[in-house]
């Protein structure tokens, strides 16, 4: 049986398509325009890339912070339930799940079975979120893979103090003026480190327990990477697609909601 | 005898010129990147518009963001200082300020003296404060200073489902593209200053009279809504980004007199 998951987040949406539990398609967009048309454009791609009609879709569940209230699917699913459902699919030993998002960042502890413990978000303010590695990168004139990068290249020699995001950029700003030497690889690094210790915060106010993973959009960004690892001082699991892994949890419950 | 004070803000630079204990002249710009650079600016033009020397000036007093970089400032004071010392020499019966700035927000408790008693900031979060303000008012087109008229015009306001600077710049953005009234917009961002006016007055004591201070002052919406909160008239200064400058100055002419009380 084909199922679908549809995770419509803040900034991009996402779509992974299973045939009885293995993905024959997974793909993300930017988001353009409003929630259902995202939806319909995202799985009219999904439906082409593998050739089939969206009657022969067995169950489709929708997930993300815009994903309620889409007409075409059999099921809303919280975004909480999805990703969980996906992490324990790929990572059963999974205690602690760290979700860095577009305009959210959730964490939360995983028993044994899946369920969910116990969870903090922070979803009233960009500060700590993916929209900071966004205006951070516009800033530096640089793509988000390429800050990434340089993040893991460059020394973190200085603190952002303020993590509001406007009073950040204004910080880097008078950073880049008061050492014109400094490069863009430390300057990236420095941010990264900051933002780490931002979501660290978040994650020490559960107890941070093995196994870690990290996932959302930015966990695709190996700086952020980096820096968690050594402000947690533990390795973290990253899955291969960190950013579709609630799609992907949406396409299981699917697949177990239709076969009922 | 000629004084001066400097208030060089996040995003303005103001300076206030006192003869005695008169406000002579002031002149306001903006702060841009060399802060040295635009303390100069602005004390030549205070000086060519008062026929005044920089000699002439028997103490200059800086204070804001960049006080410890003007270059001929003889003493540099807090913005707290020279708020409660401007807003008490405006209104001698202030006992309460409201400090909307570019980069900050500040509620100062002063006595019957013009002494500190208490103060709360938000330093940390640029919701509600000024440059939010200019963000908002570019993104909507709507002129800076016409802020306060959309608002109080409006019929309604919408609701904005965060405060944070950078959600509800993009939430205002998409209402625009859905096509929801520009004054009902403006309305719910003026909410989101309420809240956070609120949150500052909540850490301090309120008491008549209340002063409001800073460039967001001159914003009448934001008036409104501090007088509905608390349910009183909030007194301002000719020109309320004015107030710190003057604090600086009145504190300059202090220090003059105090040091010609020691020489007798």
């Amino acid at each position: 049986m084909v199922t679908t998951g549809i995770d419509v987040g803040h900034r991009t949406s996402k779509l992974v398509m299973l045939n009885d539990r293995k993905i024959i398609d997974q793909r993300v967009v930017e988001n353009s325009d409003e929630s259902t048309v995202i939806a319909e454009r995202i799985l009219g791609a999904g439906l082409q890339a593998v050739d089939i009609r969206r009657e022969d879709i067995g169950f489709t569940v929708a997930t993300g912070a815009m994903g309620k209230g889409l007409k075409f699917v059999d099921m809303y699913r919280t975004s909480m339930a999805c990703l969980a459902r996906g992490v324990y699919e790929l990572f059963p030993q999974a205690r602690t799940i760290i979700d860095l998002g577009g305009e959210t960042c959730t964490v939360f502890k995983m028993g044994e079975g899946g369920g969910i413990l116990d969870m903090q978000a922070n979803d009233k303010c960009a500060a700590g979120t993916g929209i900071f590695f966004e205006a951070m990168a516009k800033l530096l004139g640089v793509s988000l893979d390429d800050m990434g990068r340089l993040a893991t290249e460059g020394t973190k020699n200085f603190e952002i103090s303020s993590m509001c995001v406007v009073f950040a950029e204004q910080e880097v700003i008078s950073h880049a003026h008061e050492n014109p030497d400094i490069s863009a690889a430390d300057l990236a690094a420095s941010l990264h480190a900051s933002i780490a210790a931002r979501v660290a915060g978040l994650a020490k106010r559960l107890t941070v327990e093995k196994d870690v993973v990290l996932t959302g959009g930015c966990a695709k960004n190996p700086g952020y990477v980096k820096y968690m690892q050594e402000i947690l001082k533990m390795d973290v699991k990253v899955p291969q697609d960190p950013q579709g892994v609630m799609a992907f949890g949406a396409a299981l419950i699917a697949y177990e909601k239709g076969r009922k | 005898m000629f004084f001066a004070g400097i208030d060089l803000g996040s995003r303005k630079s103001k300076i206030a010129v006192f003869e005695n204990d008169q406000l002579l002249s002031t002149y306001v710009d903006e702060t841009g990147l060399g802060s040295a650079r635009t303390a100069e600016m602005i004390m030549e033009k205070a000086l060519k518009e008062t026929g005044l020397s920089l000699d002439d000036l028997e103490v200059i007093v800086s204070t804001g963001y960049g006080r410890v970089v003007v270059p001929f400032a003889h003493k540099n004071i807090s913005d707290i200082l020279a708020h409660a010392k401007g807003s008490f020499w405006h209104f001698p019966s202030c006992r309460t300020i409201l400090d909307l700035g570019g980069q900050d927000s500040k509620a100062i408790n002063i006595d019957g003296q013009g002494r500190l008693t208490g103060f709360a900031m938000n330093d940390k979060c640029a919701s509600g404060n000024g440059r939010f303000l200019e963000t908002m008012a570019e993104i909507m087109g709507v002129p800076l200073e016409k802020m306060g008229e959309y608002a109080l015009a409006a019929q309604d306001k919408v609701k904005f489902s965060s405060i944070c600077a950078v959600f509800a710049k993009s939430e205002a953005l998409s209402m625009m593209i859905k096509g929801r009234d520009k004054h009902e917009i403006v309305n719910g961002l003026h909410e989101i200053i309420r809240i956070q006016c609120r949150k500052l007055l909540e850490l301090i004591s309120i008491e008549k009279d209340l002063v409001m201070s800073g460039g967001v002052s001159k914003n009448l919406g934001v008036v409104a809504l501090v007088r509905e909160e608390l349910g009183l008239e909030p007194l301002l200064a000719e020109d309320p980004q004015m107030v710190g400058a003057v604090g600086a100055a009145v504190v300059a002419r202090e220090i003059f007199d105090r040091k010609k009380k020691d020489a007798k």
